[in-house]
């Protein structure tokens, strides 16, 4: 959460492109059909025997109760793979420029940089995906103790890199 | 028939493993809440998100409960 100064106003907030939230997303959907897919299997080839000893009523309820949790889990991870994507933002304000990244639940790093003090914006877009998707990385050099900082696919890093530099122009032209 | 025996350990391992994902579930989403609630303000996303996180919960829930009371 950002509180702003008085007098700031926030310029462009961004996140990290969906490309890499959907590559998660992708993988828990594989996971969630599992149950699905073995169903056939256990039914058919594992528990014939099983299914005489303790009855198909009683290994319906089994399956039910373990692919629900099962899904449950999956759900769960879902929201924390979201969660972590979500709260990892770029927030330029008309005086800084604020980098919050979050690796994982608990573990989180807040960078601030005052606009003054960003010496050279550079972007770049290394692939044929990130140029077509419009994604890249930003560096930032600075005066500070921070030397560099780069944030790593981001969306429309040259954008950002545009509103970044007419922000530090005007905020060097306001010092 | 199923032995006695075989039955028993069923029923026990189910509802041991039914208190463990409860716990796992109430922890995670305690967890989770207190993400939300530090680090956002409050916006309609959130209030979209909890409602699928949490109506999703409640049917996984009811059907794991069906699963259980099935195997008793």
């Amino acid at each position: 959460m950002i509180t702003l100064e008085e007098g700031e106003t926030l310029v462009i907030q961004v996140r990290k492109h969906w490309l890499f939230i959907l590559g998660h997303a992708t993988v828990l959907l594989m996971f969630s059909v599992v149950p699905v897919m073995l169903a056939p299997v256990l039914f058919r080839y594992i528990t014939p025997g099983l299914q005489e000893e303790i009855g198909g009523v009683l290994l319906a309820s089994l399956y039910l109760f373990l692919s629900s949790a099962w899904l449950w889990f999956v759900l769960v991870m879902f929201f924390v793979m979201w969660t972590n994507y979500y709260l990892d933002v770029l927030v330029v304000t008309n005086r800084r420029l604020i980098d919050m990244e979050q690796f994982v639940l608990f573990s989180r790093d807040e960078t601030i940089i005052l606009l003054e003090n960003i010496e050279d914006v550079k972007m770049e877009t290394i692939g044929f995906l990130a140029t077509v998707l419009h994604f890249g990385n930003l560096q930032i050099q600075t005066a500070g103790a921070t030397k560099e900082m780069v944030i790593r696919n981001i969306m429309r890093p040259d954008q950002i890199k545009i509103a970044l530099e007419s922000c530090i122009a005007e905020s060097k032209r306001a010092v | 028939m199923a032995s006695e025996v075989f039955l028993a350990t069923l029923r026990t391992g189910s509802t041991v493993f039914f208190l463990v994902v409860g716990i796992f579930f109430i922890g995670m989403t305690f967890i989770l809440e207190y993400h939300w609630r530090r680090y956002t303000t409050h916006s309609r996303l959130f209030d979209i998100a909890r409602i699928f996180y949490y109506g999703l919960s409640l049917i996984f829930l009811l059907v794991m409960i069906r699963g259980y009371v099935g195997l008793l």
